[in-house]
């Protein structure tokens, strides 16, 4: 075929076209197949690059969460009661108590607003109340005000004396924010607790917790059959 | 001797030199198909190893997902303690009376026992105090245990009164810590 098609051109050329032409192929084959093949190659190599990231981040997770449960222990438990995720007003009112307890104080007019938002984002309410002792009695009970879970801080200290003893009405605030609702990508990273991250939680760790009294269910006792006499 | 012989037509005859080119480019065109062989053989080489590598990090990342599945709940518990922290520390850092009490606290204590705290009102920005004192030696004393404490920025007395039966009253604003 190629010999018909070159039958009308000089001998020279068709010489030069019949001894160039298997270069020309290879050379074109050399274009084709490299460029086809070095761009499939280096895709392939950024997908196994992105794989072992994936699989960098993946392993770095499992090992950071395997940790948590004999790291941690109950600090997820801590941190929630120092900060929880609903109205902690009942929580903070029960811990005063127990504090002006200790101090022998009377603690009177306990009041707790509603709901604001604080400015740091999140809610708070407001708490005034009366305490009646000495001065020495007040500022130790104010002072130790700072130690309990949930936390609360002082906003404001109305102190007065008449006929030894003192008389204070006390501003507090205590807040709570909702739990996180969704959890990060299965491939997204997550860190191990920073060195200051820590130390937040060696302080979160050194609160007072509530003491709750958990009751359990009554046991045995009931009838097998609750309609027989 | 041998004799060359060349019996082509004299029309189809090729050149000596225009030979040696040809010669030259049929070895190029035998030279670059095996070097093209190679090349694709590496290629595909090449092609198969990261293959593998690709299908060996794809299911080593499944068993770690599957994994992490496993450990949900302390994943939910690294989250949670994260997400605490993070606001707890914004709370610990929220001004609070606390500083201005513990200051204000340090001058109380010089106070005589005769001398009472008709009022203090302690906030997170300034401190207020009226005082009754008996005598005026024990203003002085008061009146240096504040200078000593260096934690204040200012002092003002805003009322200073004297009365016979009560003694001197003063009342004082301090501002900042």
């Amino acid at each position: 075929m190629l010999e018909n098609l070159l039958k009308d051109i000089p001998e020279n050329i068709r010489v030069i076209i019949t001894n160039s032409l298997p270069l020309a192929i290879v050379i074109i084959l050399f274009l084709f197949v490299g460029n086809f093949g070095v761009s499939k190659i280096t895709s392939m190599g950024d997908q196994v690059a992105q794989a072992t990231k994936s699989n960098n981040i993946l392993t770095q997770k499992v090992n950071t969460l395997q940790a948590v449960g004999s790291i941690y222990g109950n600090a997820p438990d801590m941190a929630t009661t120092a900060l929880p995720s609903s109205d902690s007003a009942l929580t903070a009112i029960s811990q005063i108590k127990t504090l002006s307890f200790l101090q022998s104080l009377t603690l009177s007019n306990i009041k707790a607003g509603t709901e604001t938002l604080d400015l740091t984002g999140l809610s708070r309410v407001d708490i005034s109340l009366e305490a009646v002792g000495s001065k020495a009695q007040i500022v130790a009970f104010v002072k130790s005000i700072s130690g309990i879970a949930p936390i609360t801080t002082v906003e404001s200290i109305k102190l007065n004396e008449s006929a030894g003893s003192s008389h204070a009405t006390i501003s507090l605030r205590t807040y709570w924010s909702p739990l996180p609702k969704t959890l990060p990508a299965v491939d997204q990273a997550i860190s191990d607790l920073t060195p200051d991250e820590r130390a937040t939680l060696l302080t979160i760790g050194k609160l007072t917790q509530p003491s709750f009294l958990t009751l359990p269910p009554a046991s045995g006792g009931g009838k097998a059959d609750p309609f027989s006499i | 001797m041998a004799i060359k012989l060349n019996l082509l037509p004299s029309e189809k005859r090729v050149g000596k030199d225009l030979q040696r080119i040809l010669r030259t480019i049929r070895m190029l065109g035998v030279v670059g198909l095996g070097i093209f062989i190679i090349f694709g053989i590496v290629l595909i080489g090449f092609f198969v190893f990261r293959s593998i590598q690709l299908n060996t990090r794809d299911s080593q990342n499944s068993g770690l997902k599957s994994r992490i599945s496993t450990l949900e709940t302390s994943e939910t518990k690294m989250v949670l303690l994260k997400d605490r922290i993070a606001k707890i520390k914004t709370l610990l850092n929220v001004p609070t009376a606390l500083a201005n009490l513990d200051n204000v606290n340090l001058a109380l204590s010089s106070l005589a026992s005769d001398t009472t705290i008709n009022e203090l009102n302690i906030s997170t920005a300034k401190i207020s105090l009226s005082l009754n004192f008996k005598n005026s030696n024990e203003i002085a004393v008061f009146l240096k245990s504040l200078s000593d404490t260096k934690a204040f920025k200012t002092v003002t007395i805003s009322s200073f009164s004297f009365n016979p039966t009560s003694g001197y009253l003063i009342s004082i604003v301090i501002t900042g810590t």
